[in-house]
């Protein structure tokens, strides 16, 4: 690959996150909810608010499990069926690049896109808690900042996957909505009622929890935060008891697996399809 | 030097280019020629490498297909259309400059050329559809590309354009870039192209000089209809002026100059004999 191919490329792609009004959109919403919930938390504990960063970081755990796979797969999801629908694709394959580095330099630059979107919202409300509060859990705040990057690239790689089948952008972006809803909607709650209903084994649960990026997340920054172990949920707490220590090196490992596996299925399919 | 060899593209069981061979000198300027459908836009793509097909198509040595990048160094590339991309003319050239390792200047000097050097700053959206084409061709030219492959370069163009832009391509032939370029216009075929290739369903049915072809193009065939008891000696007389006629019932279907087309009703006129009416099929 060469790397004045990838970079101009990614660059433009930044550019381009710039100027798509929906990631514009849930991005300032992101980095206004921060804030807001950083101020709200400080004044919540009365003045000088204590442990701002970990009540901030609970507090945005929620708001990261919305806002960050809407804005990851929406993104991902108008990338690949827009260039087919404009023809700027076919355009640029018709100049001296391979397939891959176009492929590639794409998910370079809208993860950066998305990272500095997360990284705003978490600076700003880092910038708030210091300014209005003490230091107190700022490591586990940065931690919690990686975390959520992990998660926004995960849902831009399922989308991104979305995009690689879809011949529209319409359809590539409601298939996206869907599966946001999806992913949200069968969170502990959902997975608990299968557990009812089917009578699942603790590991089963387990492991129908792990399919699901959102519970990876939340399971992993709640252990993060050492809040209350109730907060995990039952598979949560199945996690916590199998892995032990290893928890979080664990489920930092499945999410990068959500990045690289659908990235690669994506791949595939649009090599095949572009070579056609 | 372009060489295609037993060229090759299937669509699932559909052949759009069907063994397809043939060879392009440097500085040579070739025309794709058929109808739609034909399979001129899918060849483009297999010069290109953007789609695998068999056979082998070399550029300057360089196979298309396994040496896709290196190829595509060598081709400079105007599409149908050009796509609006969300970037201003001048980031669109600063991009694709980089892609060929180029210098962007040569790109905004050739913008100056085709009197638009005015528009780097505009969006490429807010452009009129021949600015595109020409803005297309000015990045076609970065890196000095020795190839210029033109999908239909034209079509989408009004008629000022269309001239704007064949007087930019022949200053570029006349350079002694190769031009490779699909067409179903005659007129530009005929001021552009040294040599015609006549694409019919995947099939090459012909490569012939510029020459050739405009014989070719240039006639007609009409078909004169007479009392049926005055053909024979109608038919003998047109024959005997030289002109390629057969009978058809009580027709005579002469092959004549697309210029002189009026000469064979004239000279039956002049000899008595009673047309009772005519048609004009071009070939």
């Amino acid at each position: 690959m060469n790397l004045t191919t990838v970079t101009a490329l990614s660059q433009r792609e930044i550019a381009d996150a710039l100027r798509n009004r929906w990631f514009v959109a849930y991005s300032g919403a992101f980095v206004v909810l921060s804030i807001a919930l950083a101020l709200l938390v400080i004044n919540s504990a009365g003045y000088s608010g204590i442990s701002g960063f970990g009540r901030t970081s609970a507090g945005l755990v929620n708001l990261v499990l919305f806002l960050a796979p809407l804005m990851g797969l929406t993104l991902g999801a108008q990338a690949i069926a827009n260039e087919r629908e404009q023809g700027t694709m076919g355009y640029l394959l018709a100049q001296p690049v391979s397939f891959l580095e176009v492929f590639v330099s794409k998910f370079i630059g809208l993860s950066i896109a998305i990272t500095a979107a997360i990284v705003s919202g978490f600076a700003l409300s880092t910038l708030t808690i210091n300014f209005l509060s003490d230091g107190n859990g700022m490591g586990t705040f940065f931690s919690l900042t990686g975390l959520t990057v992990l998660l926004a690239v995960a849902s831009l790689s399922l989308g991104y996957l979305i995009s690689s089948f879809s011949r529209r952008t319409s359809t590539a972006l409601g298939i996206a909505i869907v599966v946001w809803l999806g992913l949200v909607l069968i969170g502990d709650l959902g997975l608990m009622g299968t557990a009812v209903i089917m009578d699942l084994t603790p590991g089963q649960l387990l492991g129908l929890t792990l399919i699901n990026p959102l519970e990876v997340y939340r399971i992993a920054s709640i252990d993060l935060l050492k809040d209350s172990l109730e907060l995990l949920g039952p598979s949560g707490l199945v996690a916590h008891k199998w892995f032990g220590s290893a928890i979080n090196l664990i489920l930092t490992g499945i999410m990068l697996l959500w990045i690289v596996i659908p990235l690669a299925i994506a791949y595939i399919t649009m090599s095949r399809e572009e070579q056609r | 030097m372009i060489e295609l060899n037993q060229v090759t593209k299937r669509y699932g069981p559909k052949c759009a280019v069907d063994d397809v061979s043939f060879s392009i000198g440097d500085g040579e300027s070739i025309a794709l020629w058929g109808t739609n459908g034909a399979g001129k836009t899918t060849l483009l793509r297999c010069l290109l490498g953007t789609t695998p097909y068999e056979g082998d198509i070399r550029i300057d040595g360089k196979s298309s297909s396994r040496e896709g990048k290196a190829a595509r160094q060598r081709i400079g590339y105007v599409p149908q259309v050009m796509p609006t991309f969300d970037l201003s003319v001048g980031e669109m050239i600063r991009l694709i400059a980089r892609l060929r390792d180029a210098d962007p200047r040569g790109a905004i000097a050739w913008l100056e050329r085709l009197h638009l050097g005015g528009t780097l700053t505009q969006s490429m959206a807010s452009l009129s559809g021949g600015m595109k084409q020409k803005v297309a061709l000015a990045l076609a030219l970065l890196g000095n590309a020795p190839v210029l492959l033109l999908d239909e370069p034209t079509a989408n163009l009004d008629a000022r354009s269309q001239a704007d832009l064949i007087d930019s391509l022949q200053e570029l032939r006349q350079e002694g870039r190769t031009l490779v370029f699909t067409s179903h216009r005659w007129s530009e075929v005929r001021a552009l192209a040294d040599r015609v290739v006549t694409l019919d369903q995947g099939k090459v049915i012909g490569i012939g000089s510029i020459a050739e072809m405009a014989r070719i193009a240039d006639e007609i065939q009409l078909r004169i209809d007479l009392q049926p008891e005055t053909i024979d000696p109608a038919v003998a007389l047109l024959r005997e002026h030289g002109y390629d006629t057969r009978q058809h019932g009580a027709s005579a279907v002469v092959t004549v100059d697309i210029r002189k087309k009026a000469a064979p009703l004239v000279l039956l006129a002049q000899s008595r004999f009673s047309v009772t009416d005519f048609d004009v099929e071009e070939q």
